[in-house]
């Protein structure tokens, strides 16, 4: 029988060995943090309690006591990190207001934990409720303090935007994706699915002016500050629109740099390097490492491999430490699209701590990770990440995936089988790749690991 | 029998991925999949 010390401590191990969830709470302590990050935290932290709690979850001594105090401690946390961020971001701008707090969702709190005692349902489906569940009400901490302050800093004379930024989970997300004018957000702009990740904060830094007796008017005695009109607007395309898009695109860069008169070249390998060596490109990097030597390193690593094997199919591997950026090893592919490890380096990889080890490697066509890329990765508890650069700017990354596979079939593990499943219902409405990359979304939401598409 | 494959192999096809799921599962039809896919899951997809 687990009891709430236990799951406590599991939870917070978890946090305390995440580079990225350490990085952020090193900016919060230092006043340097925003929502941005705080939004990351509670992602972060919806992922650590989820997971802790859909495995221990049939086991708790107490299920629904215990989980609504560990909801409680991450709804606290959450909404106390965000005050803090708040009234630092407040001191710089000289704005005196209180953060506010919203109260913990009792009743919610209290259906969930209740579907957690159904005794009509498979043991499995409990653990998928305590998985999804957990995540979707740990993440609404964030989201209930981003609502209440913006109505109350919108109240007292700020300016206030909302801001969505759609994590490419779904259409849906993406049609509300956008920056609002305190007033005019569609009204379900919180609205969350199951494993939705879209960032959702406020902007209300800007003073337009205390509310005049007539109740229209502002008093203009305070600094005007024009009104920013609202910069982002999505664009959806159809498959054909996208297609012809990249199409057309693609265009440009034939017979300009064609290496296919080059024995061993392939244009379908062609890399952009324009992209490639952009900040743009190492953006998609920023913050996510416990320092910025690892990060540089993990950029690096990715730029010097497709410079490396540009307009060819051959793959190149870097395994750089985690904590210090330093590179651990180095290994060229011998055959076409794929990577061998030594007997040496595989002894290194199971010996070496926990999350210590950072493996990138190159996508000569830009593919998602293959089922062998997961397969492995899965199996050594040193490896934090594994990352798949593609030559086209893409960047797969997978996290926590040791001892996510399951039991072994006769077709390879359980988690290679839901690929497979999910393949075979994406593929319908989607190109391969982007079939690929939605069917690893599935596995790692209910497998229980990090999956990203940068 | 599984094919010897590299650590990091990236030669995974479209056509090994349907093969794959044919060897396990069968032919099977779009409501058959859709029905495989909820039962392991839990949803629709999206």
């Amino acid at each position: 029988m687990a009891d709430y010390k236990q799951l406590r401590e599991a939870i917070d191990k978890k946090l305390s060995t995440d580079p990225e969830f350490r990085t952020i709470v090193k900016r919060i302590n230092g006043g340097r943090a925003t929502f941005i990050d705080t939004e990351r935290y509670a992602q972060i932290t919806a992922r650590a309690v989820s997971r802790e709690l859909s495995a221990e979850v049939l086991d708790l001594s107490d299920r629904e006591g215990i989980t609504t105090q560990i909801l409680r401690d991450s709804y606290e946390d959450i909404n106390s990190t965000c005050a803090r961020v708040q009234r630092a971001m407040d001191e710089k701008a000289g704005i005196h207001i209180r953060p506010q707090q919203e109260d913990f969702p009792t009743e919610r709190v209290q259906q969930f934990t209740h579907s957690l005692v159904d005794p009509t349902v498979e043991d499995s489906v409990i653990k998928r409720r305590a998985r999804a569940g957990s995540d979707t009400i740990v993440k609404s901490a964030h989201d209930d303090f981003i609502r209440k302050n913006a109505t109350f800093r919108n109240d007292a004379g700020l300016t206030c935007y909302i801001i969505r930024e759609g994590s490419n989970c779904c259409e849906w997300c993406s049609s509300v994706a956008g920056k609002y004018k305190f007033g005019t957000q569609p009204d379900d702009i919180f609205r969350r699915h199951d494993n939705c990740d879209c960032t959702i904060i406020y902007d209300g830094q800007v003073l337009r002016g205390q509310l005049n007796l007539d109740g229209v008017t502002r008093n203009t005695t305070w600094q005007q500050i024009g009104d920013v009109p609202a910069e982002y607007e999505p664009t959806s395309f159809t498959q054909e629109q996208a297609k012809e898009l990249e199409r057309s695109n693609l265009q440009r860069f034939r017979g300009v740099n064609s290496l296919s008169s080059k024995p061993g070249k392939s244009d379908s390998a062609l890399a952009n390097m324009d992209f490639i060596n952009s900040s743009a490109y190492a953006d998609k990097f920023k913050g996510k490492y416990a320092n910025s030597d690892v990060e540089n390193a993990v950029v690096s690593a990715c730029r010097q491999i497709i410079k490396n094997r540009n307009g060819t199919f051959y793959e190149e591997a870097f395994f750089i430490d985690a904590n210090t950026g330093k590179t651990i090893s180095y290994i060229k592919g011998k055959q076409k699209n794929g990577i061998e490890m030594s007997d040496k380096l595989k002894k290194r990889l199971t010996k070496s701590p926990d999350n210590s080890i950072i493996m990138v490697h190159n996508h000569p066509n830009s593919s998602p990770f293959s089922t062998e890329d997961y397969s492995t990765s899965a199996k050594y508890s040193s490896l934090y990440e594994t990352i798949a650069c593609g030559h086209n700017g893409d960047v797969y990354s997978f996290r926590n995936t040791f001892g996510t596979q399951g039991a072994t079939t006769n077709f390879g593990s359980e988690a290679v089988r839901e690929y497979h499943i999910a393949y075979q219902k994406h593929k319908r409405d989607n190109t391969d790749f982007v079939a690929r990359h939605k069917s690893w979304d599935s596995v790692s939401e209910n497998r229980g690991f990090d999956y990203e598409k940068r | 029998m599984k094919k010897d494959k590299m650590d990091f192999d990236d030669t995974e096809t479209a056509d090994d991925l349907n093969k794959a799921f044919v060897d396990e599962f069968g032919d099977l039809s779009d409501d058959e999949i859709d029905e495989l896919y909820q039962n392991t899951f839990g949803k629709t997809a999206q």
